[in-house]
């Protein structure tokens, strides 16, 4: 059989396909519109938001569902095609750093500052399969059954498995979510950073230490039932029909696989590489030291509040705001984002974007709240492309957040990228360690 | 003193931002634009020729194919710094329908009365000299002549920039002393119109 085609194989709705692609649209000096989809489809979707909720979630999950491979096609998959794929995205050039690992979205906005590229090692392979979003023990037995010639053909990838019938309960339906991470760096990435850093510029490991109870279904196959979110494993745990856990493994959207972190090190060790580790517990803690670091570069008075894959950093950046990136609308992002206005000088304005999942799901922090907490700060606070009144449903939000970020008020001032150490030192201290290895003096 | 060298034989366009530049007090001299008449409509020899008048204090500036000029000088005689807005010729656009059709393609951003002010200077040079230039700029490639530059170098690029794109720019700017300037919703005529925004970095690169 034909490979399945790297575009067919990882899904477009997904938050490492997202930061991807906003990040290279960054590295082109582009807008990052409508989750990178044509402008037809954005059409598209605005005309359907009209339509009533249930319509409106049967067109929603169709158009999810289009993405999942046929589990017949698992034996056809390329993980190597695919990392080449993904690598292929940036322009080409020397750039003074590369950030390799963990999905986060206040780090590519970083990126975007920093002009610099982020190759991702988790990513989503939607497969088809029809399923009670209650029943994660059945989705186990068909991931058990279907995965075996995926991880045959691909032995440099752990299969992450991941059922959350709370926030993904549309999807989960009608696709399982197989999240593919690599444990070894793919020989294009390997490539890639050879040909892009000149010599001493280094790779930056980012290391999201996030675990979460699994359930081993094979050697290179763990199932994650529930995920980062409003509610912590035990709620899900405690669920029927839920396949108990027998360890913690990386958690699988957002989690580093430990064997790509020794991978990573030990190759730039034997290459002569310098490496820094950015390391940090959970996807929502960098954002704070992210928003402090653009907001001294810029000088910003506007916050932005991205909010999942609802965020554009090149827009942002270019417009002189600072951002601070929220995972998901729920309330422990709500408190984090509460913390960060706490511990910094008040900002003029605050433009909250709120992701619109389609589920009032539990954990769910409502654009009130959001709004109640940034004018809480003494900022003028304002939702940005998210019509209040249909949250968490407004779909459509995400053809307006482009846009919207697109006309923000800018400060006008020519910039110039935000210097790779001025961005590691602003990462350093409080929740997000580095630690940098240096090759020995004469290292050929 | 602060030399700025103009594009496409054209010059009285840029008279305003050099006039905001000089009222900040800077010493600033805007040669005859490569293919004005009684110059040199060859790139590399507009270069060579302006390479004789540069001393090493100064601040070479240049705009659009004059960039591919003041390279090949400041490949020749180191300066203070180089400053390359607007650097053509991307190798995107490095043929004559697509060269022309960017530049068509971003007229539609640039201010109105930009062609009004470079009309006159345009029929003054004639259609040869004007095709010379292109000719020349299309063979002569920035990319080759910059690792021969000694000097410190910024490139500033125009957000809206048709012509010259945000990657070839970044490419550019991408070496050890070079760095990138981005200039938020500026278009490839940048300074025209934007004295002051202009004048400010120009303090700012000539501190």
């Amino acid at each position: 059989m034909t490979p399945v085609p790297p575009e067919r194989t990882v899904a477009s709705f997904d938050s490492a396909s997202a930061f991807l692609r906003a990040g290279a649209a960054a590295l082109r000096g582009e807008p990052f519109p409508h989750l990178g989809q044509g402008r037809a489809r954005a059409t598209a979707v605005r005309a359907a938001a009209r339509l009533p909720w249930p319509l409106l979630r049967e067109v929603y999950t169709r158009a999810g569902a289009a993405e999942a491979l046929d589990p017949a096609r698992l034996a056809d998959v390329d993980t190597e095609a695919v990392a080449g794929w993904l690598a292929a995205h940036h322009p080409r050039r020397r750039y003074p750093a590369v950030l390799v690992g963990s999905s986060n979205g206040a780090l590519a906005h970083l990126a975007a500052a920093a002009q610099v590229p982020w190759l991702p090692t988790t990513v989503l392979l939607p497969v088809r399969h029809a399923g009670d979003p209650d029943r994660p023990d059945e989705a186990l037995r068909f991931g058990a059954r279907a995965a075996a010639p995926l991880l045959e053909r691909n032995p440099d990838v752990v299969l992450h498995q991941m059922h959350d019938q709370l926030q993904d309960r549309l999807m989960v339906a009608r696709m399982a979510y197989f999240r593919l991470k690599w444990r070894r760096l793919p020989g294009a990435y390997r490539r890639f950073v050879e040909r892009a850093l000149p010599p001493g510029a280094p790779v930056v490991l980012v290391e999201d230490t996030s675990a979460w109870p699994v359930t081993r279904v094979g050697e290179r196959h763990v199932f994650q039932a529930g995920a980062q979110g409003g509610r912590d494993p035990d709620w899900y745990l405690r669920r029927p029909r839920t396949p108990r856990p027998d360890e913690e493994a990386a958690e699988a959207e957002w989690g580093l696989e430990p064997d790509l972190a020794a991978d990573v090190a030990a190759w730039c060790r034997a290459t002569g590489r310098p490496l820094v580790r950015v390391s940090y517990d959970g996807p929502q803690r960098p954002a704070h030291a992210v928003a402090v670091t653009l907001r001294d570069w810029s000088g910003a008075e506007r916050l932005v509040v991205p909010s999942f894959v609802l965020g554009d950093p090149w827009s942002t950046v270019n417009a002189g705001a600072a951002p601070f990136w929220t995972f998901f609308p729920v309330r422990p992002a709500l408190r984090a984002l509460a913390d960060h206005l706490a511990a910094v000088p008040a900002y003029r304005e605050v433009d909250v974007l709120l992701f619109n999942h389609g589920v009032r799901s539990e954990g769910v922090a409502g654009p009130a709240e959001w709004l109640d907490v940034a004018r809480a700060s003494g900022a003028r606070a304002r939702l940005l492309a998210v019509r209040p009144e249909r949250f968490p449903h407004d779909i459509a939000s995400l053809a307006r957040y482009g846009p919207a970020l697109a006309r923000l008020p800018r400060d006008g001032r020519p910039w110039s990228p935000l210097r790779l150490d001025a961005a590691l030192a602003g990462l350093s201290g409080g929740p997000v360690v580095t630690e940098t290895w240096e090759p020995p003096a004469g290292h050929a | 003193m602060i030399i700025v060298v103009p594009g496409l034989a054209v010059r009285r366009y840029l008279e305003d931002a050099v006039a905001a530049v000089s009222r900040r007090g800077h010493e600033v001299r805007m040669p005859a634009a490569p293919g004005a008449p009684g110059t040199e409509p060859d790139l590399r020899r507009y270069g060579e020729e302006l390479a004789g008048t540069l001393a090493r204090a100064d601040v070479l500036l240049a705009v659009s194919v004059g960039c591919q000029a003041a390279a090949v000088a400041a490949a020749a005689v180191p300066v203070r710094r180089l400053v390359l807005i607007s650097p053509t010729v991307d190798p995107r656009v490095r043929s004559w329908p697509a060269l022309a059709g960017a530049w068509l393609r971003g007229t539609g951003d640039e201010p109105p009365r930009l062609g009004l002010e470079q009309l006159p200077d345009w029929r003054r040079a004639g259609a040869r000299r004007l095709a010379a230039v292109v000719r020349s700029a299309l063979r002569e490639r920035l990319e080759d002549t910059l690792p021969r530059v000694a000097s410190p170098v910024t490139v500033v690029h125009g957000e809206h920039d048709s012509i010259t794109s945000h990657a070839y720019a970044a490419a550019l700017a991408a070496a050890p002393g070079r760095d990138l300037v981005v200039v938020p919703g500026a278009t490839h005529s940048w300074p025209y119109g934007d004295g002051a925004r202009f004048a400010d970095l120009v303090d700012e690169l000539a501190r």
